[in-house]
């Protein structure tokens, strides 16, 4: 009696997994947790193999445009020798993401190239590809087992690129995401080389409900494998009321200075 | 002593049980009896240098890494690229390796169409042939990659694995080496050459060649000795005696080192065969003695009693100065030498013990029911040698002038022309893999040998600062023209091919400090920690080099050193280090070893003399023929091209203390007859009946240490050879030179008269 209950249990289980496909809950979290307008600030802390830490300052000014598409800027406030150094990402509808990067000894926006995306992020364990915000139509999503990270029961969702152009564009083999089912927010992703030897773990924490079904984490941490490196940020600020201005993301607006505080 | 070996003969069974007992126990420790193949036990461990060298490990990591070398003329071409990736991914998982640095974890950046793009060298492999060329075009051109990781033709690459250092032991070290090497065969095939070296390989190789070399040099040294003693005592069962002494001073060496924790290393190894071969040599001067009492027609316990009687006091001395001889390497500063000292020192104190107590004891057992020797007259040559020797001294002061002045001179040009010598690869022979290895790869990329420099600054960010930066590159210019440095890497040359991606300008730095931090935040931190802190107040040059000679690399790091010196700015320091550097540096350590041992051996054995025969000449007397060795030895040395190393630093003090042995048999067979004899007759006398002992002992002793000629380590190789040239010349000096000496500084009645040597 109590195997048949067992049985009855995961057969429902999986039926109810199967209610919601892998992609539909990958756009589902995307739908659920995106702003108009969010502007953070933050510290990050770079941590090599010895323990030895190097911490930076930076805020990231993000914008959903009409449509949906985001635009987001990352500026670096300290240590000073970096300070004003600045990343621009523009969404783009059906294709690679552009990304910008700015230079104050140079004064020069500089594009980034499309493969670069597998190089890492000024110093920390984020890729550029990590930067990006998640475009499902370039990966295939695949339910993997549920799991419980703490007290929470997940959704764990595999992807993998697409195609053979999304994999060469991509540093990664697969990636799993761990998705909170209760809230459909991401707590958890694993990333594995083309190899597919996990070479990355990101876990987001110190969750806070911002307004309605909108979460946040004001922790992430990246324990990076392959590196012996991590990364720690801490969310210092938020703001998700002022609106942030069109212009912010263009490139004059940059080059003019008028994005330093 | 005499008492002592008296009471073991009157109690043979007690005696063989106590010492049963003994060797029962003795089985415990040998269970931490390990191999070490440690690079710091080549260090001097009172050299300055080596708390700078490990402050500088502690700041930028190890040097040890595994090294992969890959040659094959179609190198870049999808198949091959895609089975070299391939073979990093498995070799990257293995357990012991921490990382994987090769043509696909370089960042390469470029800036093309406006397009700025910074990514792995060789991310995938190419599809098209076109992308292939372009590929090795770039990386040829690479700036960090060219020789280090690229040969100037793309046909040759190298795969720099770094190692978990939690995982540093030997043991783990030779499981890693057997790693790799089954992961390697994998891709046999794949590759038109694939092969594995560095530090683990290096350590497998060691820990390999000593277990063959024990199971070559023991049974090569057990059978010369049995044959060396059948033909003296013209009896198997007899020549078995001496291993039975041996064997059990091998057992209680072996428990001395596992009870302390002494390793057994590419020198300690050869101590039993050195047991068997030197400790033998006691067995045979008492066998001997109690086979002539045996042919004179004594009974068995008469025969022991007149053998304590006769040698209970030389087997003292000879043993004591055996002893020294050893001890005296035991205050080398180098582990390796001193652990040797020490090991070789309590093999040769225990010998003689066990020696003293055994025998007496096995022969009073047997000579009730075994004859241990035949009764048979020696062999003619012994009646010969003397017959020579006497018409040689009939003229004693040119007989003096031709064989000392001619050691004398030989040894003054042997001294002006040996080199000094201590380096990792010049342990092995040059037709061994590990060299050969090392060879094939310095043919296409940078040697294997490296150092580092080391600039400090007194605050942070400094090395992001561009005129700390312009010092780095302007002393990696110096090294780049000096001709005998292959690389040199650094921070600075990850900056200079940014900057010169990005701007095209011909400066190597961007003028300012915020431009160096906008670069370097182009690069993973994991990519830089070997060349900078994290807080920029350390830099790090790493340099590599095929300079394998101790002498021909130590002057030219001395006129870098200076160069340094004379050049830094005063808001730097800067200085060369390295773990090749620390092993090469040891060399001044084995020149000053080799003195003060040579000179501490040499004073013992004349003051041993001095008080055996309470006469301060007969100390001289003595001491004179064990000298001359030496001078045969350094021009051996340079003659056949033999440098100074730690091995062969040892066979001076050894063969002193061995040679000395024969000298005080025949001196104290001298005094013995000069009571009675002129000293013409007294030496007449004590050289017919102390040649067969002599001779047989040198010459059990050449052929004992050059079994170890055979060893695979060079210097083994070369401190036996050179110990069986310096005992025969010791053997020679016996028979020409003390005789002659004791003719010409002894008169009549000249011997102390008061004195009882027996």
């Amino acid at each position: 009696m109590k195997l048949n209950l067992i049985l009855l249990s995961l057969s429902l289980a999986s039926l109810a997994a199967a209610e919601l496909p892998a992609r539909e809950i990958i756009e589902q979290h995307i739908d659920r947790h995106t702003l108009p307008d969010e502007t953070t600030v933050m510290e990050i802390k770079l941590i090599d193999r010895k323990g030895a830490e190097n911490t930076q300052h930076l805020r990231r000014l993000r914008k959903t445009e009409a449509g949906g598409l985001i635009r987001s800027l990352v500026v670096y406030d300290a240590p000073a020798d970096i300070k004003g150094i600045a990343l621009l990402t523009r969404e783009n509808e059906g294709q690679s993401n552009d990304q910008w990067l700015y230079f104050p000894s140079r004064r020069r926006l500089q594009r980034i190239a499309q493969g670069r995306r597998s190089g890492y992020f000024m110093g920390t364990d984020f890729t550029y590809e990590d930067m990006d915000p998640e475009k499902p139509d370039q990966f295939s999503y695949a339910h993997l087992p549920e799991e419980r990270i703490g007290d929470h029961l997940c959704y764990v969702i595999e992807a993998r690129p697409a195609d053979k152009q999304a994999a060469r564009a991509s540093g990664y083999g697969k990636r799993e995401l761990w998705i909170r089912k209760d809230i459909l927010f991401c707590i958890q992703v694993k990333f594995y080389d083309r190899q597919e030897r996990l070479i990355k773990t990101r876990t987001h924490s110190d969750l806070v409900n911002l307004e309605g079904e909108v979460w946040r984490a004001n922790r992430s941490f990246v324990d990076n494998l392959d590196k012996s490196h991590q990364t720690e940020v801490r969310i210092t600020e938020r703001d998700v009321r002022t609106e942030i201005p069109d212009d912010t993301f263009r490139e004059r607006h940059i080059t003019t200075g008028r994005y330093m505080k | 002593m005499q008492k002592l070996m008296y009471w073991f003969s009157r109690h043979p069974r007690r005696t063989l049980v106590t010492i049963g007992i003994l060797s029962l126990l003795a089985l415990i420790p040998l269970r931490n009896v390990r191999i070490e193949t440690s690079v710091k036990s080549m260090m001097d461990q009172h050299d300055p240098a080596r708390q700078f060298y490990q402050e500088t490990r502690d700041l930028f990591g190890t040097e040890a890494i595994a090294l992969i070398y890959i040659e094959d003329r179609d190198l870049f071409s999808f198949r091959k690229l895609d089975a070299l990736q391939s073979l990093i991914f498995d070799l990257e998982g293995l357990v012991g390796i921490e990382s994987a640095i090769s043509l696909f974890t370089l960042t390469d950046i470029t800036l093309s169409d406006d397009l700025l793009d910074a990514r792995p060298l060789l991310d995938l492999p190419p599809t098209t042939q076109e992308e292939a060329d372009r590929l090795r075009t770039r990386a040829t051109q690479h700036p960090i990659a060219r020789r280090l990781f690229v040969s100037q033709e793309g046909d040759a690459t190298a795969i720099h694995l770094r190692l978990d250092m939690h995982n540093g032991h030997d043991d783990q070290m030779i499981a890693l080496a057997e790693r790799i090497e089954d992961t390697l065969s994998a891709y046999a095939g794949a590759f038109e050459r694939l092969d594995q070296t560095g530090r683990p390989y290096i350590i497998e190789r060691q820990s390999a060649y000593i277990a063959r070399d024990q199971k070559v040099m023991l049974p090569l040294a057990v059978g010369v000795l049995l044959i060396m003693l059948t033909f003296m005592l013209s009896s198997f069962k007899g020549a078995t005696l001496p291993l039975l002494t041996s064997g059990v001073s091998i057992l209680w060496t072996l428990a001395f080192m596992g009870l302390f924790h002494i390793p057994v290393t590419v020198l300690s190894f050869m101590v039993p065969s050195l047991i068997i071969v030197i400790g033998s040599t006691e067995d045979i001067h008492l066998l001997a003695e109690y086979h002539e009492g045996r042919i004179r027609g004594m009974a068995p316990k008469a025969a022991i009693h007149r053998m304590i009687q006769r040698l209970a006091v030389a087997v003292t001395f000879t043993a004591v100065t055996t002893l020294l001889g050893f001890a005296s390497i035991a205050t080398s500063t180098i582990p390796l030498l001193k652990q040797f000292g020490w090991v070789a020192s309590f093999g040769l104190f225990v010998n003689p013990l066990i020696t003293i107590s055994l025998l007496p004891a096995v022969l009073a057992l047997l000579s009730d029911r075994s004859v241990l020797m035949k009764k048979n007259k020696p062999h003619r040559i012994f009646f010969i040698i003397p017959s020579i020797v006497s018409r040689l001294r009939r003229r004693p002061r040119l007989l003096l002038a031709a064989t000392c002045l001619p050691c004398l001179a030989f040894g003054i040009y042997g001294f002006m022309q040996v080199e000094a010598d201590n380096n990792i690869i010049g342990y092995f022979k040059p037709d061994s893999p590990i060299v050969k290895r090392a060879d094939r790869l310095t043919e296409k990329l940078a040697g294997v040998e490296s150092f580092c420099i080391r600039l400090d600054a007194d605050h942070e960010g400094a090395f992001k600062e561009p005129e700390n930066l312009s010092y780095a590159l302007r002393l990696q210019d110096y090294m780049e023209q000096s001709g005998w440095i292959d690389r040199s890497i650094s921070l600075t040359d990850y900056l200079r091919h940014i900057h010169q991606a990005l701007t095209g300008s011909a400066e190597p730095l961007p003028e300012s400090r915020n431009g160096v931090a906008e670069y370097l935040l182009l690069l993973h931190q994991s990519e830089i920690e070997p060349y900078a802190t994290p807080d920029f107040r350390h830099l790090n040059i790493i340099v590599r080099h095929n300079v394998r000679s101790s002498k021909k690399l130590m002057p030219r790091i001395g006129e870098l050193q200076q160069f340094i010196d004379r050049t830094c700015p005063p808001r730097l320091t800067a200085a060369v280090t390295g773990e090749g550097i620390l092993v090469n540096r040891a060399v001044y350590t084995i020149i000053s070893g080799q003195v003060r041992s040579i000179f501490i051996i040499a004073c013992f054995a004349a003051l041993l003399l001095s008080i055996l025969f309470k006469s301060f000449r007969f100390g001289i007397i003595g001491l004179i023929p064990n000298l001359l060795p030496i001078g045969i030895q350094f021009g051996m040395m340079a003659l056949l091209d033999i440098p100074l190393n730690v091995a062969t630093s040892m066979a001076a003090a050894v063969c002193i203390g061995l040679a000395v042995d024969d000298t005080i048999h025949l001196l104290i067979r001298f005094k013995s007859r000069h009571a009675e004899l002129p000293p013409e007759e007294a030496v007449e006398s004590a050289l017919r009946h102390m040649v067969k002992p002599i001779v047989t002992t040198s010459v059990s002793l050449s052929l004992g240490f050059l079994v170890m000629r055979f060893s695979l380590f060079k210097p083994i190789g070369d401190f036996a050879l050179l110990s069986a040239i310096m005992l025969t010349t010791a053997l020679l000096a016996d028979l020409l030179v003390t005789p002659t000496l004791l003719t010409v500084f002894t008169q009549p009645g000249a011997t102390p008269e008061k004195s009882r040597i027996p």
